[in-house]
């Protein structure tokens, strides 16, 4: 019940439904409990974004854009069969 | 009241429709780069290269292995497209997966384990986590508490708290049922709660 409650809120609260005084003000019975985890969700959502940088991700879709074709080459034929089951298959006809 | 409600109605069923034509062209470019097409992988790394890199990133700590590790995983699933297998579930799971089990490897090749002591500073026994909250909470102390919690919690606040995502999406990505990511997600934020209240009696 609480894992409702808890996700009902944080998803009311994202979407400026709800301001978490609202969120304790309908759950007063666990609002001891959920204050703190809310607090807590709104405190790691608020940490700085992260990016990688504009030369790693150049670099990388270079790189990327000339890699060799991998050595298995996926048949639209066996689409079902993992590599090394479609190995085995061979093997066993021959 | 009802105008808003039909307003409401129409950006929902304009959001489905515009979610179907995002994983209609993913699945398009997916099954281009099963054909070897580099162009269409390469597509697919920009849509998702700044999501796995922040990933990564909050799990390791450290821009320079994140990026080393984001660049792994894209090179992993170009050698591995051809085993892929479209379902359900969106290509960003399997590339999640990918990431997951690298940065698993990256961990026991160095062996880490994060000091207590960075996690918690020893003046902070205030059991109030309201105060612990505005005082201390420091990007850096939260994201090496993070990284206490077991694999699937770190998954699910990753993907929820900095990511983004909402339950259903997580739920998708983790191929998890929703109650269950619920579940995750309290006993996550509930295991941190804990981890700043008690201090290293917790660890």
């Amino acid at each position: 019940m609480m894992n409702m409650i808890l996700d009902q809120c944080l998803e009311d609260i994202h979407a400026h439904r709800a301001t978490v005084a609202d969120c304790l003000a309908q759950h007063p019975d666990c609002a001891l409990e959920l204050g703190p985890l809310i607090d807590l969700a709104l405190a790691i959502a608020s940490l700085p974004e992260v990016r990688p940088s504009l030369a790693f991700r150049e670099s990388t879709r270079a790189r990327l854009l000339h890699l060799p074709i991998p050595l298995y080459s996926w048949s639209p034929e066996f689409p079902d069969l993992p590599p090394n089951d479609l190995e085995n298959e061979v093997l066993s006809l021959q | 009241m009802e105008r808003t409600s039909l307003y409401k109605a129409r950006q929902r069923r304009t959001a489905t429709v515009r979610e179907a034509a995002a994983i209609d062209g993913e699945r398009a470019l997916v099954e281009r780069a099963q054909h070897h097409d580099p162009e269409a992988f390469a597509q697919l790394y920009d849509r998702f290269v700044e999501k796995i890199f922040k990933y990564i990133y909050y799990k390791v700590g450290n821009k320079s292995d994140a990026e080393d590790l984001t660049g792994q995983v894209f090179l992993k699933a170009w050698e591995a497209i051809g085993n892929y297998r479209l379902t359900e579930r969106p290509f960003s799971a399997w590339l999640y997966r990918i990431a997951h089990n690298l940065v698993v490897d990256h961990f026991r090749m160095r062996r880490e384990v994060l000091p207590i002591d960075e996690i918690t500073r020893p003046d902070e026994k205030d059991d109030d986590l309201d105060v612990l909250t505005q005082r201390h909470l420091t990007a850096e102390v939260l994201l090496r508490a993070i990284r206490r919690l077991t694999s699937d919690q770190q998954q699910v606040i990753i993907l929820r708290f900095l990511e983004g995502y909402n339950t259903e999406e997580v739920a998708r990505i983790m191929g998890k049922g929703q109650g269950a990511v619920r579940t995750l997600q309290h006993r996550a934020l509930a295991g941190l709660a804990r981890i700043f209240r008690r201090g290293s009696e917790q660890l």
